[in-house]
């Protein structure tokens, strides 16, 4: 793991060394978000000036504020009309079947007694299209839900499946708080497991599994909780590195022809593409595959000279500046063998 | 072993509850996981080969967590329901349903006044005295416990949903 992990510094820092400086208005934008000016000379690198302006320019308005509706106790369109006659104004957010996104607020959506009883849950439009890419079996065999966190994702993965669903996360709060959300969206099929995704070994293999890596918070940069994150070249490697551990043991727990989805709150490429890449060459057997999405960019393989596999293509990237979303990269792979 | 006796009298106690409240607990799995307050009851449908692999494992929580065995404070051991019992209320036997403002305060952890009342169906003599509290749509939004001693029907609050807020977890 020590070699891998030089090695990936190695690989990273030699990316970087090919950047040119930060046009001067990228760079004071950049500053004023606690960014290296050669951090963020790596948005122009990928998007270009003028949408990597846009991107940093971006704040909270530019991002769709959405609620995702407890199927398991109401439908879409009851949520949608309890919260009309409480004030709000929503409407149906398209590329998922019980998103709603929240058009006006007579108080936060957090605090509604509809929230309090379950009825609905608040998750940002992208981090929804992570579990539709994963497909869960409706009655199959557990799903594996590696860096859990809160429980917002696994609680969705109830909305598709009565599998059980194992929750991994490090932190014990956390965790909690996934107890808590449980009980509120009443799901029964989440076991909440305290462990380090990155070196746990369960005596079993699996035919779906979610990670959702912690990250740089990237994508996260038009939101306020975004924008007090100090972001350096040596803290997106340190990520890199922990990042490309923790798919290296989830993909040696998937079992033949299952599926692992691989998603950030980032679209740094580094964090993305380039992770996929590293545990496709590493891990024999893995494949990648286009998730099956409404929404999103196609994945970059091009990109400062990194090795990236042709098929990170097939990643889907989603932008705030292009989709109203928090950025978001999600990466489908497969076990052929 | 104690352990064990105690989780038995915890589901029996549960089981009395859910009658009398009309929660359906029977399709899923209770499992018992001792606390730091006592005993806690889970409702889950994990299968026993899952819970096989995680044998090993630092489980947190299993499912939906519905209730607490606990030292009550005259020091007799009671079941205290928790919020995630809620979800399993089907047909209450007991209940109390409460106006939109009583609701209100009510899931800002106040007490509901007589005048707050809709409805109430008092828990008879062989049910424990709590019942849940629905709101103004017959949803539930927490227990109570009813209290005659003013005369006029009190419902202490005993939890509620604004608990998910005021826990900050």
């Amino acid at each position: 793991m020590q070699h891998l992990a030089t090695l990936i510094h190695e690989e990273l820092f030699k990316a970087f060394s090919r950047l040119p400086t930060p046009p001067p208005g990228i760079a004071e934008l950049a500053r004023r978000l606690g960014m290296e000016d050669r951090y963020a000379a790596r948005l122009v690198e990928l998007l270009g000036e003028d949408e990597a302006r846009e991107l940093l320019a971006a704040g909270p308005d530019s991002i769709h504020e959405t609620i995702r509706v407890n199927t398991l106790k109401a439908t879409r369109r009851a949520v949608a009309e309890r919260l009309e006659k409480e004030g709000f104004k929503v409407k149906e957010y398209t590329p998922t079947p019980y998103g709603l996104i929240i058009l006006e607020k007579p108080y936060s959506p957090g605090a509604s007694k509809e929230y309090l009883k379950g009825l609905y849950t608040i998750q940002g439009p992208a981090s929804m299209q992570a579990v539709l890419a994963l497909q869960p079996i409706p009655r199959g065999k557990p799903v594996l839900d590696l860096c859990s966190g809160a429980g917002v994702k696994a609680t969705q993965i109830a909305q598709h499946t009565s599998a059980p669903i194992i929750s991994i996360d490090v932190s014990r709060r956390k965790l909690l708080a996934l107890r808590n959300n449980a009980a509120r969206l009443g799901t029964p099929n989440i076991v909440a497991v305290r462990a380090d995704a990155a070196t746990i070994k369960l005596g079993a293999r699996f035919e779906r599994i979610l990670l959702d890596a912690p990250c740089t918070g990237e994508g996260l940069i038009p939101l306020p909780r975004g924008r007090r994150i100090k972001r350096t070249l040596h803290g997106l490697v340190e990520r890199v590195q922990l990042q490309v551990e923790l798919l290296l043991n989830a993909a040696r727990h998937l079992a033949p022809g299952g599926v692992l989805v691989y998603a950030t709150c980032s679209t740094a490429v580094e964090e993305n593409e380039y992770v996929v890449s590293k545990a496709i060459q590493l891990e024999e057997g893995l494949t990648l595959e286009p998730p099956p999405l409404d929404i999103g960019s196609p994945g970059v393989n091009d990109y400062l000279g990194l090795p990236l596999a042709e098929e990170a293509r097939y990643c889907t990237r989603l932008y705030p500046q292009r989709h109203s979303t928090e950025g978001f990269t999600i990466c489908r792979l497969r076990r052929t063998a | 072993m104690q352990a064990e006796k105690d989780c038995i009298e915890a589901l029996r106690l549960l089981a009395g509850l859910s009658k009398c409240i009309g929660a359906n607990t029977s399709w899923a799995r209770i499992r018992c996981v001792k606390g730091r307050k006592g005993i806690n009851l889970y409702l889950h449908t994990i299968s026993q080969e899952t819970l096989e692999i995680l044998k090993e494992a630092d489980i947190l929580s299993y499912g939906v967590h519905i209730a607490v065995y606990t030292r009550g404070r005259r020091g007799r051991h009671i079941l205290l329901p928790s919020l995630g019992l809620l979800n399993y209320i089907r047909t209450p036997r007991t209940y109390v349903r409460v106006n939109r403002k009583a609701a209100i305060l009510f899931t800002y952890g106040r007490d509901i006044l007589p005048e707050g009342i809709i409805e109430l169906r008092k828990p008879p003599r062989e049910c424990p005295n709590i019942l849940p509290v629905l709101d103004e749509y017959g949803e539930p939004i927490g227990w109570g416990r009813l209290n005659l001693s003013q005369g006029k029907p009190i419902i202490e609050n005993l939890l509620d949903v604004g608990w998910y807020l005021r826990s900050g977890v």
